[in-house]
Order: C-alpha cells, then sequence, then structure tokens
C-alpha cells in the first residue's frame, strides 16, 4: 500500500510539471502583451518597452517558465528601488491590472469557493445516492419513476436557470432568505449558511441526476450478482443485503466521479458564482478572462489543475481501499 | 419408510413477460427423504434451478405466480412471509451456486461472509464463538490453515477453494436439506472430484439431504440415491440411479444417456445426440413437450401429439409417456422405431 501510494504521488508530480509548461506555452502564444495591458492611461512605446524589462517578459522563454516556477517555491520580487514589493512563495505572479500578487486574489477567493463545493457536495450526494436507492428498490414502480424523472429534470436545467428559479421563488416571490451576501463562516456561521443555500441547491441539484443513475444502475447491476443471491439464501435480513451487498458494490464508481466532480468545482462554479454574486474562484477567473489578466489566468489554471491531480491521486488511494482486489495488483 | 423432509406438491412457477407467460415448472411434484441426494436433471430452460430458487423462496418479484406447496418439514414455504422464510434460509436450507468465483462478495474477508451466516441465525453469538464456529467449518471442508485463511479476501483463493468456502457457508448452520446447484461445472475437473467427495462425506457425517442440480451424469451416477429428470418444466421421470443407467423409462431419459461417451466400448463412435432443440418455453409443444423431438411417438400414435401424458408409476419409479412396459424393454434393447 506504501508503495502504491509513493508510486502514486511521484506520477502526479510528473503530471503537474506537464501542465505547468503546457500552460505556459499557451500562455506565451497569447496576442496579449501584459506589457502594455499594464502601461496605464498615458502609454509611451517606451513606457512599454521598459515595462516589459520590468515585468521580466524581455527574457528568452525557458527562462521566463524558471523564474515563474521559482517564485511559485520562493517567492518573486518585482520592481527596484522604492517601487521594489515582493510576492511571497508560494507566488503566482503578480496581477498589474488589479495591483495584487495573484496568489493573495486566489487565497481570497477559494474560501467562498470550498463553502460552496463542499456543501453543495453533501446534499447532492445525499441526494443523488438517496433517490437511486429508492429507484433501485422499486424499479419499475411509482417511486422509480419519479425519481428518474426529477433527475432527468435536474440535468435538463440549465444552471443558472436553476439558480434564477431559486432566486425568484425563495428571495423574491416567498421571501425566506435576503438577497445573499456572502459571509465568511468564522464571521458569522449562520449568514454564512443563509448565503450559501441556494447556492448549494443550485449546484447539488445538476449534479445529483447523475448520481441517482449511477446508484440506480449499480445497485440493480449489483442485485443480480450471485453474491447478493448467495447473502439472501444464508438469510441476511434485506437491509444488511441491501447496504453490505448491493450499495457497497455499488458504491465505487460513485466515489470515483465524486472525486473528481468535486475537484473539478473546487476550481470555480463561474455560473453558480456569477448568478448569486459569490465571490469564489469561478467569479475570479471570469473576471480575469474578461480584463485579460494573465497572470491570475495562469494562476488559476495551475491551481485547479493541482487540485484536479490531487483529487486524482486521492480517489485511487480511496479506491485500493475499499476495493481489495486493486491493492493486491498494486 | 424415511421421514420426508421436502414435499414439493404440484409446483407450478410462471413469469410474465413482455412475450407473454412463460412457464418454467409446470405441475412438479416430487419428496426428499432425510440423509437422501436426489439429483434434478436436465437441459438448459428445463426448470432446474427455479425449483430450487421455489424452495429457497427466493421468487419474490412481482411478475413471478407461483402455485402449489412445497412443505419443508411440514412447514409451507409458498406463500409464507419473507422474514419466517428468512429465518430458514441459510439454517435449515441452504445453497450451494454454480460459480463460486462470483458467489462471493469480493469486498469482505471469507471468515466475516462465513460467519455472517451464523451470527443471523445466533444473534446473541459472541464474536468468539463466531469465529471459533467459522474455524471449525473451515476444517470441515477441507481449507488448510484456516487459522490463517480466516482473514483472506476471497480472491486470494483458488477457484476450488473458494467454492469450499461457499460450501463451508451452507453448512455453518448443519441445514437439513443443502440444494448444490450444478457445484462442479466452473471448476477444473480435478477438482470437481474433490467437491464431489468432499460433498459425499459431508452428506455421509452429517445426514443432511441433498438437491442435486446438474446436467452431468458421471457426477450423478457417482454420489447419488434418486434422479429427478425434467423436460421443459415438467417431470419426466424420477428413478432409483441405479436403474435410471440400465432401464430408463422415458425416451428422453435414455436420449441425455445415449450422449454420453461410454468407455467401456472402446470404439470411437459417432456420439449419439437427441435430434432438434429444447421447445421455447413460451411456446411448449401440445400434447408431450417432448414429442417432436422423439424417436419412439410412432409406437404409441397421435396419443403423444394431443394429451399431456401425466408422471404415473411404472414398477417403483415414475414416468410420464405413454409408452407400454413392453415398449419400454423394447427402446432399453436398442430397438428402434423404423423411419419412414
Amino acid at each position: 500500500m506504501a508503495r502504491f501510494i509513493v508510486r502514486r504521488l511521484t506520477f502526479m508530480i510528473f503530471l503537474l510539471f506537464i501542465v505547468s509548461i503546457t500552460a505556459f506555452l499557451l500562455f506565451s502564444v497569447l496576442p496579449v502583451d501584459p506589457a502594455s495591458l499594464s502601461c496605464g492611461q498615458h502609454c509611451t512605446p517606451e513606457k512599454i518597452a521598459a515595462n516589459r524589462i520590468r515585468l521580466g517578459y524581455d527574457q528568452p522563454l525557458i527562462q521566463q517558465y524558471l523564474t515563474y516556477m521559482k517564485g511559485i517555491f520562493a517567492g518573486r520580487n518585482y520592481g527596484e528601488g522604492a517601487q521594489a514589493f515582493t510576492c511571497p512563495a508560494p507566488s503566482f505572479g503578480y496581477s498589474f491590472y488589479r495591483g495584487q500578487c495573484v496568489t493573495e486574489m486566489i487565497t481570497n477567493a477559494l474560501p467562498a469557493t470550498i463553502s460552496l463545493t463542499i456543501g453543495a457536495a453533501i446534499i447532492w450526494l445525499t441526494m443523488g445516492i438517496g433517490l437511486g436507492v429508492i429507484s433501485a428498490m422499486n424499479k419499475g414502480k411509482f417511486q422509480d419513476r419519479v425519481s428518474t424523472g426529477l433527475a432527468i429534470f435536474g440535468l435538463s436545467m440549465p444552471t443558472f436557470f436553476i439558480g434564477l428559479l431559486l432566486i425568484y421563488i425563495f428571495i423574491i416571490w416567498l421571501q425566506i432568505f435576503p438577497f445573499p451576501s456572502y459571509t465568511p463562516f468564522l464571521d458569522n456561521p449562520f449568514k454564512w449558511a443563509q448565503a450559501l443555500i441556494l447556492p448549494w441547491f443550485t449546484v447539488a441539484i445538476v449534479s445529483a441526476a447523475l448520481y441517482t443513475r449511477l446508484t440506480r444502475d449499480g445497485m440493480l447491476e449489483t442485485m443480480s450478482e450471485d453474491y447478493v443471491r448467495l447473502a439472501i439464501s444464508k438469510g441476511l435480513p434485506r437491509r444488511k443485503v441491501l447496504v453490505r451487498y448491493v450499495l457497497r458494490g455499488a458504491i465505487t464508481p460513485i466515489v470515483t466521479i465524486a472525486g473528481l466532480d468535486i475537484a473539478v468545482l473546487l476550481g470555480g462554479a463561474i455560473i453558480t458564482e456569477s448568478v448569486f454574486g459569490l465571490p469564489g474562484m469561478g467569479r475570479l477567473a471570469l473576471n480575469s478572462v474578461t480584463d485579460s489578466d494573465l497572470p491570475v489566468i495562469a494562476g488559476i489554471t495551475l491551481i485547479t489543475a493541482f487540485i484536479v491531480v490531487v483529487a486524482n491521486a486521492l480517489v485511487d488511494i480511496l479506491y485500493a481501499i475499499l476495493d481489495p482486489r486493486v491493492r493486491l495488483e498494486s | 419408510m424415511s421421514k420426508n423432509v421436502l414435499e414439493v406438491k404440484n409446483l407450478s412457477v410462471s413469469f410474465n413477460t413482455a412475450d407473454g407467460e412463460v412457464h418454467a415448472v409446470d405441475n412438479l411434484s416430487f419428496d426428499l427423504q432425510a440423509g437422501e441426494v436426489l439429483a434434478i436433471v436436465g437441459e438448459s430452460g428445463s426448470g432446474k434451478s427455479v425449483t430450487a430458487s421455489s424452495i429457497m423462496g427466493l421468487l419474490t418479484a412481482g411478475n413471478i405466480n407461483l402455485r402449489g406447496s412445497i412443505k419443508l418439514n411440514e412447514f409451507e414455504i409458498l406463500g409464507a412471509k419473507e422474514s419466517e422464510i428468512r429465518k430458514l434460509r441459510g439454517s435449515d436450507i441452504a445453497m450451494v451456486f454454480q460459480d463460486p468465483l462470483s458467489s462471493l462478495n469480493p469486498y469482505y474477508k471469507v471468515g466475516v461472509q462465513i460467519g455472517e451466516a451464523y451470527e443471523t441465525h445466533h444473534p446473541g453469538a459472541s464474536k468468539e464463538e463466531v469465529r471459533n464456529k467459522v474455524i471449525e467449518v473451515m476444517k470441515k471442508v477441507g481449507i488448510p490453515e484456516p487459522e490463517k485463511r480466516i482473514d483472506s479476501y476471497p480472491h486470494e483463493f483458488s477457484g476450488g477453494m473458494r467454492q469450499r468456502v461457499v460450501i463451508a457457508i451452507a453448512l455453518i448452520n448443519d441445514p437439513k436439506v443443502l440444494i448444490a446447484d450444478e457445484p462442479t461445472t466452473a471448476l477444473d475437473v480435478t477438482v470437481q472430484a474433490q467437491i464431489l467427495d468432499l460433498m459425499r462425506d459431508l452428506q455421509k457425517t452429517s445426514n443432511t439431504s441433498i438437491i442435486l442440480i446438474t446436467h452431468d451424469l458421471g457426477v450423478v451416477a457417482e454420489m447419488v440415491d434418486r434422479v429427478l429428470v425434467m423436460y421443459a418444466g415438467r417431470a419426466i421421470e424420477i428413478n432409483e440411479v441405479k436403474d435410471i443407467f440400465t432401464s430408463p423409462n422415458h425416451p428422453y431419459t435414455k436420449g441425455l444417456l445415449s450422449a454420453v461417451r461410454s468407455l467401456d466400448n472402446g470404439v470411437r463412435e459417432k456420439l449419439d445426440t437427441i435430434p432438434g432443440t429444447p421447445p421455447s418455453l413460451l411456446n411448449i409443444p401440445q400434447g408431450c413437450a417432448f414429442n417432436p423431438r422423439c424417436s419412439y411417438q410412432k409406437w404409441v400414435g397421435e396419443k403423444c401429439l394431443i394429451q399431456k401424458p401425466e408422471l404415473i408409476s411404472v414398477g417403483n419409479s415414475f414416468s410420464a409417456c405413454y409408452l407400454s412396459k413392453a415398449d419400454i424393454d423394447r427402446m432399453n434393447n436398442d430397438d428402434k422405431p423404423v423411419v419412414s
């Protein structure tokens, strides 16, 4: 098991390295010139040239990459003399558009996104797996049709539509909640939850559908397994067969997909965050793209890639814990 | 006269499907005596496994119609409450399935899976007691080093060893009836012999009655007392094993026996087959279900095409065929009607 984890982590580092190079190369060929973007209102060619040197864009590409990577581990200094400032490690560069270190912008945006993701994941997993179990246990009956119908409804609604629908119903029409304004959890947990509950359900309704299907189909497939028949013929109670045998057999693929879904969501739920005005990674990414704020986009790309790769490794390790057969093969 | 542990009377099982009602088992009656080994033989789709599942009370889906009676020690299984049948399953009546590779849950250690069968029927048992019981039964079915193997996962066992685990699960509560559904089909020939030996030994020492579902007549000859032959959901012959190989009553049984290669005569002869295929259960022929494939129908005539033959006693055996005793003897002397 230890060897399996070490090998998995080594591969993960290699993967991140490739992602960083790809991202860096992609941004270097974009027709956007950060030197002229950060030049200000009264721009002259001389100012742009000076800017280019100040930002290091005059250096060869390989040098730029090395400086960037060094910044991640050791921090990075910008400017000279009185204007000098430092973005401490891990530094993903500096946004001249906003006048802020990228890392700082990302750390400011992460809590909202993490709050959104975790809450939504809990709701969609409960909802998705719950409906899937109900469906599978009542295959072909009324309950199955209703859960499958709900799942398809959720899947086919665009995120922004569900978001706006929830805002209309709960904020404007029923007036149960005030219009959400994000409050950090530590400041006021109640307000935090109040602001997030509609975004949670927005993400959950869209995501749950897939899990309902996965759970339902996985359970139905497992139910026809010989080992489930043997469990029944042992005389085990129905509930025990259902949980220890049927659900246990269906849960492994669900864990895999949940891990990746959560990782992707941590990179920012652009639509949901925009609809509800949440100051998270998604909105940061959207704003940066609109502003052509390259360093921020690059930073978000790398962080998102990092999260996805780590989640992938975690899923693999979890998979090995869940399935004894995988452990042996490793 | 020994006591019957299991009595099946007029059992009919049918499934409602989109294509119509499928009659998997039709008016089946037989009994099983204490300590007896009964084989149920027949081609795929003849209703063997459905019969086994009905006895285990496993057929509970809404599209299944069950009629008749299945009595286990005077207890009526058909129509009994699920909670009552559950008490019988795994304790009074246990089952061994065909494929040991898929019969065990890959996620749990074998000790847990064997122990579960004991715990369910002995709710107060301590962990220590369960563990000892598991080791004892693992020893009994011939799994080496049970103290160590109890913590292994199924995939760490060979096919034969896995089938021993499945048998251990079946035997841990000393069942009165053990249903083995083709227990050796998925195993290597050498392992098959070991598993059969094991089952025969266990049967002798524990006086458990066994229903052995198989299409392997070699297995039948080796360890069975009586044979029930099924065709298209009906019993067509019930006979003592010593008689069935020498003087079968039914042309179908005769056909099955001819399809087995004999090593005795040493001649490289062509293997006999029964012409045609088993009928679709959606469309069972009128009269005797076997009539389109029967070589001896000529001796009886029209009757076979019109009316279903009932299972009637022929000497001390039973047969569902209109052939007279004289014709049966002729059949067994390899006399065949002339093909015109």
